[in-house]
Order: structure tokens, then sequence, then C-alpha cells
């Protein structure tokens, strides 16, 4: 029934007007996503008819999906590389190198331990999620150079070990809630 | 209001006129209602000047229900059939009630939603809300002198959907129009008027009520708000400081309570006048008179505060979780707002003001600055302040998934995610030739489904036949702006929509809420019919008004020859329908000249995403709303 769908751009680059890259200029992002959102927010629409309305809920979803996208480095890296034709998930190839793999391990059994030990633990916290933190940093950038590149399957492997930090910092930040319980 | 109206600067096309709405706090213990009155928040109180409403309902056999301080005063005459605090009810299933209200009793019926037994028969705990939104409806319309064009009510910011839904049909229910649900701390820093400031301000809200304690950290930036986490506590209150005091008394030796609710009553009475005392008087006399006893002691104030000490820490805990949730340091929030009639305590405002090493905002009355906020977006949302910068950017509070194989919970729309939202999910079909597939959607954190809260059963009809894997069924979920929950679903090779039957788990379907609003109306003997051919009527005004004004701009740059002339076609028809008195049939036209001119409202939304990247907006929806 809902035919007539407002369509919004290609894609989430154009809909911000800011160039396909995965370092995105967070700056511009964020005033661009506060102006369409204050044109196109249901609450605009409060007072509007039912056609209105639903309108503004389908625009602003697809405003907040595009800016939740571009907003977070790691969502808007698989972004850039879907463009390019390639799907992360899609591969199950699961290798990677062991280097990297012994770091994990050791972070995870630090993260261990850090439930287990009292009072120092937010200190010992705050330290694991600085030096995961660098690391995000350092694979961002090289992410963003692999993707410029068009190498699509540097650029993948980088994504899918960004992905494992990020999963171990989001549980350093649960182990965080846990320490005040 | 329908299609937008466009006017040149300076040139209304007729005078501003002023809607009336308000701003309403719904809360467990009291109401408050506020609206603006000259540019300023104010509550209103009722014909008595009192401004707080307590959330009582009483019913008698008559089906006569009282609302406010006379249902509370007389709740011991008549326990069974008055209800408090209902808000920690809605949107229960009967089991969860048996568990948390053992004293309460539940009708035996096939409903989803418990039915509490009362003299007036069985009510539901969005009934119950109803009486009190009815009761607040009809002070403030006494005192506005016309008829609210629309309100804003607050809930928790931890309210799921069914909770949320439940409020908005309780709205619906007293025949109120909801312009938006807010959640309660948002509202109280709209009150303080942070949202006024220039700088992008990182703001607590720290609201200690009479049961509950909730901390919520908001983000403003140039007048948008975004709540970044909520944490809270929904047993830490007001009442747990009384206790403290009632174990101090009884801690003395002298007096032992026993099973006696009238000295239990009692002592709760002299302990909740020894913390008022308290927060003035650096030490207080209790007196306690109860049959053959009789007690006299002295309680100061550093006494008092190592009674409560344990319990205020239990809130700080609760502080660091949510600042933890958001990332944050004690540090980085600029301003404290204190909410609740709890934070009048010294000690609590001391303990939150050293924690986030600063002075809190205390200048609003506690009990009031959520229905005054509420009121000031009210207005905004009317459509009163054309000008205003003020949006908020609000979020799921708890994730949204759907039950997988094994009991299994899988994440569709995660929690913080900004609001409204949609997002898509594909399932397919394990057996040749299914037609139907179910879906149970839950919410919560938890990994099992048993742990988190069923929202509801969707099942899905009509897919065509294929062979099993085949099918690619596009799940939609999309959450708006009140955050609210809808599912629709297309099956993707056919293009055919399959059909969506939603099973609330403890909420009200649509029926059930018509036949509850005719049964109302029923009772308070007005003409459904002429209610809603009024209403008809007035809808169809606003529409072709709109849509007059929006052809006349731009008509011709979007609509070709034959498109204008399809839409003046469904035009006439709805105008022609008006001229009857059948309200069913002037709703079929109007939706007809809807979905004519869908199209040309989208090609006006899209072109206008262009515009506001240049800095501009066609559709200015601020300004026409000044000019209808």
């Amino acid at each position: 029934m809902n035919t007539a769908t407002p369509d919004l751009r290609q894609n989430y680059f154009e809909l911000f007007e800011l160039p396909v890259s995965s370092a995105v200029d967070k700056k511009a992002l964020r005033t661009r996503y506060m102006a369409l959102q204050r044109e196109f927010h249901p609450d605009k629409y409060a007072a509007a008819d039912d056609q209105h309305r639903r309108m503004a809920v389908q625009i602003a979803a697809m405003v907040n999906e595009a800016h939740d996208t571009l907003a977070d480095p790691l969502k808007c890296a698989e972004y850039c590389l879907r463009l390019q034709g390639v799907e992360i998930d899609a591969e199950t190839d699961s290798s990677m190198d062991t280097a990297f793999l012994m770091e994990q391990m050791e972070w995870r059994e630090k993260l261990e331990d850090i439930t287990d030990a009292g009072s120092e633990a937010r200190a010992q916290l705050s330290d694991l999620r600085a030096q995961i933190a660098n690391s995000v940093e350092s694979i961002g950038g090289e992410t963003a150079g692999k993707l410029e590149q068009k190498d699509t399957a540097g650029a993948r492997e980088l994504i899918r070990k960004w992905q494992f930090l990020v999963k171990i910092d989001r549980e350093a930040q649960a182990v965080g809630s846990q320490l005040d319980d | 209001m329908a299609l937008l109206q466009i006017s040149e600067p300076g040139q209304s096309t007729a005078p501003h006129q002023h809607r009336l709405a308000a701003g309403i706090d719904l809360g467990t213990t009291n109401s408050l209602v506020a609206t603006l009155r000259s540019g300023l928040p104010t509550v209103l109180n009722d014909e008595q000047g009192r401004a707080i409403l307590p959330s009582v309902v009483r019913y008698d056999q008559s089906g006569v229900s009282i609302v406010g301080v006379e249902a509370r005063d007389t709740a011991f005459e008549d326990p069974h059939n008055t209800i408090s605090s209902v808000k920690r009810l809605i949107g229960l299933s009967a089991e969860d009630i048996a568990a948390s209200h053992p004293l309460l009793k539940i009708e035996a019926t096939d409903d989803t939603v418990p039915r509490l037994a009362t003299a007036a028969g069985g009510k539901t705990a969005i009934e119950v809300s109803a009486e009190i939104l009815s009761s607040l409806k009809t002070r403030a319309e006494k005192s506005l002198g016309g008829e609210l064009t629309g309100v804003v009510i607050t809930v928790p910011a931890y309210f799921d959907d069914t909770q949320r839904q439940a409020t908005k049909d309780a709205a619906q229910l007293a025949g109120l129009k909801i312009l938006r649900l807010i959640n309660e701390p948002t509202a109280a820093a709209i009150a303080y008027g942070i949202d006024q400031k220039d700088s992008d301000t990182t703001i607590a809200v720290y609201d200690l009520g009479g049961g509950t304690f909730d901390i919520s950290i908001l983000r403003l930036e140039r007048g948008v708000f975004e709540v970044l986490a909520t944490a809270g506590n929904t047993a830490l209150g007001g009442d747990d400081i009384d206790s403290a005091i009632v174990q101090w008394i009884t801690g003395q030796g002298t007096i032992s309570v026993g099973e006696d609710a009238g000295l239990q009553r009692k002592l709760l009475d002299v302990a909740k006048k020894a913390k008022h005392a308290l927060s003035e008087a650096d030490t207080t006399t209790i007196e306690l008179r109860y049959q053959d006893i009789e007690w006299v002691g002295e309680l100061a104030r550093d006494q008092f505060e190592a009674l409560i000490g344990s319990l205020i820490e239990k809130s700080i805990a609760s502080c660091k979780r949510a600042l933890n949730d958001a990332d944050l340091e004690p540090s980085a929030i600029d301003e404290v707002v204190m909410v609740g009639g709890s934070t009048r305590v010294p000690a609590v405002r001391q303990t939150v003001s050293d924690f986030f090493a600063q002075d809190v905002l205390t200048s609003i009355n506690p009990d009031e600055v959520v229905a005054l906020g509420a009121a000031i977006q009210a207005d905004i949302l009317a459509g009163n302040k054309p000008d205003s910068d003020l949006l908020l950017l609000d979020v799921v509070p708890l994730s949204l998934g759907i039950e997988t194989m094994g009991g299994l919970t899988e994440h569709i729309i995660s929690r913080n995610t900004t609001i409204p939202v949609a997002r898509a999910q594909e399932f397919t079909t394990y057996k040749d030739g299914q037609s139907a597939m179910a879906l149970h959607i839950v919410q919560g954190e938890r990994d099992l489904v048993q742990d988190c809260r069923s929202l509801g059963r969707f099942e899905l009809r009509g897919i065509p036949a294929m062979v099993a894997g085949q099918a690619r069924i596009q799940v939609i979920f999309q959450v708006d702006a009140d955050g609210l929950l809808t599912v629709s679903a297309l099956e993707k090779t056919s293009g055919v929509a399959a059909e969506v039957h939603i099973k609330p788990s403890y909420g009200l379907s649509d029926t059930e809420i018509e036949s509850m609003i005719l049964d109302s109306m029923k009772h308070a003997k007005q003409d459904v019919q002429s209610r809603m051919l009024h209403e008809q009527r007035v809808e169809v005004d606003r529409t072709i008004e709109a849509l007059d004004a929006a052809m006349q701009k731009d008509g011709d740059k979007f609509l070709d020859a034959q498109e204008q002339a399809a839409i003046g076609e469904a035009k006439a028809k709805v105008l022609l329908a008006r001229e009857g008195d059948d309200s069913e049939a002037i709703k079929k036209s109007l939706r007809a000249l809807e979905a004519t001119s869908e199209q040309y409202v989208a090609r006006r939304m899209n072109a206008s995403v262009g515009e506001v990247m240049r800095g501009k907006s066609i559709n200015n929806y601020d300004e026409q709303e000044t000019t209808s």
C-alpha cells in the first residue's frame, strides 16, 4: 500500500553529502544529521495528518540508520566495503594471524583476572581499554588506506580483526558495569 | 493538519490561533497537569487549590469512581476497591501482579490483560490510569476554558514497549490526544531551560521518588536532547527512608510492633514527619502516641544521615553504572537536575553534589519539575512555538529481538538506538509450500527468551507457496518516536505482503480498546455518532485547506496535468461526502484522497532533503503551523 516512500538518495554518504570514505568528517556528519532531524523528526509533524506522520517516521528512521552507520567507525568501514561489493558476513573463511590471536587471548585472560581483582579493578580495566582503543585506532587508519586502494581482501581481513577488538572492548565495558554492583 | 501549508513571510493566511495543550506527569504516587500561561509553565490546581492529584482511584458499586485525595484518604474504609500505585501494574501480566502484589484480587478471565476485581467490576490497569488522566483532563479544561488539543505524557525512561503502549491506550480511553510520550528525565531537563544553552551540555537527572530511583544521562546539543544511558533501582525511594527511621525508633527497644497494622501506619507517619522536619532543622523531636504506647525521642540530623547513608550510596552505585554505560566520568557531567520529593533531603543533595563535584539544580519544585517540562514540550508540539529549536532525540530503552531456535534471543534493535528506527530482517520457510510462520517478539538484554519480556506473537500468513528455503520474507521492525513497535512483512521474491497478526502478550488489541471507548461513551451518554461525524468534518477541512495551499505553491512543479486532475477529482468526492452525514463515507473518501496525493507528498519531502543540505527548507512545517 505504501508505494510512495521517499528514496533519500543512493547511499548514506550521498544523503549527508560526504565523500565516500571510512574516515568520516565527524563534525560535518553531525551538523548535517541535526539539520535533517530538525526537518524530518516526527515531532515536527506531531500535529500533521497520518500520511505526513507516517512519512516523517520513515524518513527520520532512514536518517538515523544512515547516521548510526557512518558515526560508528567499524560499521562505517563495513559499509564502505559493502559499497565496493564485498559483504563481510558472506565469507566463511575464519583464518586469522597467530600474533593477533595470541594478543586477543592475553587480553581475555587479563579481563578475567580483573573480575576478581577487587579495588584496583577499575584502574586495570581502564588500562586494558586504553590498549584496545590504541589498537582500534591503528587498525582504523590501516583499513581506511586499504579501502582507498580498493584492496577489498586486505580491508576485509583488517575489519575482521577490528570486529574482535570491538567485541572484547564491549565485554570490558560490561565488566565495568558489574564492578559497581 | 494535512499537507504542508506554506505562506510567504508576513503574509499569514489566518491569524495565529493558540492551541490549548498540557503536560501530564502520570506518577506512581502522585500525578500533575501543567500548561503554559503567558509563556511560563504553570501547574494547574484543582478547585481546592491543590496541585498534586494522588494517583489513587476508588470504585463503588454504581460504577462511579473517585480519584485523588478523597480516594486516598478513605482508602482504609474500602481497601479492596481502592487502587493505588497503578503505574507499577501497567503492562504486567496476571502472574506478575500475583507475585509482586499478593494483596490485589485479580479476576479470572481469558483476556491478555489482567483485571483487578472491584465493586464496579473488573478493571484493567489501563482503565484505572485512564480515570486519573480523565480527572486531570477535566481539571485542565475547566481551568483553561476549552478543549485540549493535545497532551504530552511523561513515562520513566526505562518503560518498555508494553508499558508505553498501555499509557497511550489509557490516554485514548480518557479522550486525550497524545502529542508524544516523553521520558521523565528529559522533561525535567527541559523545565530547567537547559535546552536554552548554546554550548553542548551533558546532564545527569537524579530522580528519587517515593518508591523508585532513576538516573539518566542526557546530552544536549543545540536544542537536541539525546538519552545516553539510564539506570535505576525500582525498590529505592522515600519510603525506604521512612522505614529506616521506623527501624531506628523500634530499635530503641521500648516499642514492639508485631502485626499491628495501625501501629505500623502510625510509625510511618511520625517517621515521615521527622524526615520533613530534618530537611530544615538540625534536630527534631519524635512523639508517638498510639493506644497505650507513648514514646518520645530526639533524632539529630547527623544520626538521621547515618541511618540513610547506605540507601543514598545505593543510588550512587546506579549513577556509576549509568556513567559507565555512557562511557563517561563524573567530571563530564555539566548539570545535575534533582527530581522527586526525596531530593529535598539535604544529605541526598550533598552526596550527589559530592559525587558529581558540583552544585546540583534544585530551584524548581522537585515534585512539579517533570510536569512543567512536559507542558513546555506540549506547547511546542501543538504548534504554538514555531521558532523553537527544541528537538528530542530519544532512544530505545531496552533491546528488541525475536526468539530463535532453542529459546535464544536475537537482538534486532539494540538498546540506546536513536528512534525512530526501522530494521529489516530476512527469514525463510523450512517446509515446501509453507504459507505461514510465527514470530515471538521480546524485549530485554538477556540471552534467554524466558528472561526477557514477551511483547507479542506475530503470525505471518499468506506466504506464496514455494520450495522450502526459497521464500525471502522480509520483516520490518519499526519503532516510532513514542518508542512503540510495529511490525510489517513482505515476501520479496513475489512482492506479496504477508498479513501480520498480532497477539499482544499483556496489552490490549485495537478492538478491545475500541469497545472500551464505546463503553465509556455509553456511560457518559455521549452521542458517539455525532462526535465522530464532527471529527471527520474537522479533519476534512484541515486536509483540504492544507492541500490547496500546497498545490498553489508547488503543484505544477511536482505534478503533471493528469495527476493534478486525479487529485482534483478525489478532492471533489471528499467535499461531496462532507455534505452528507455518514462519517464512514467521509473517512473513506479522505483515505482515497490521501492515497491519490501520496506521491505528491513524497516528492515534496524528497525535494526538501536536498534543500536541507543547502541550509534552507521549503517544507517549513513550523512556519506553516502559525498560519493554520
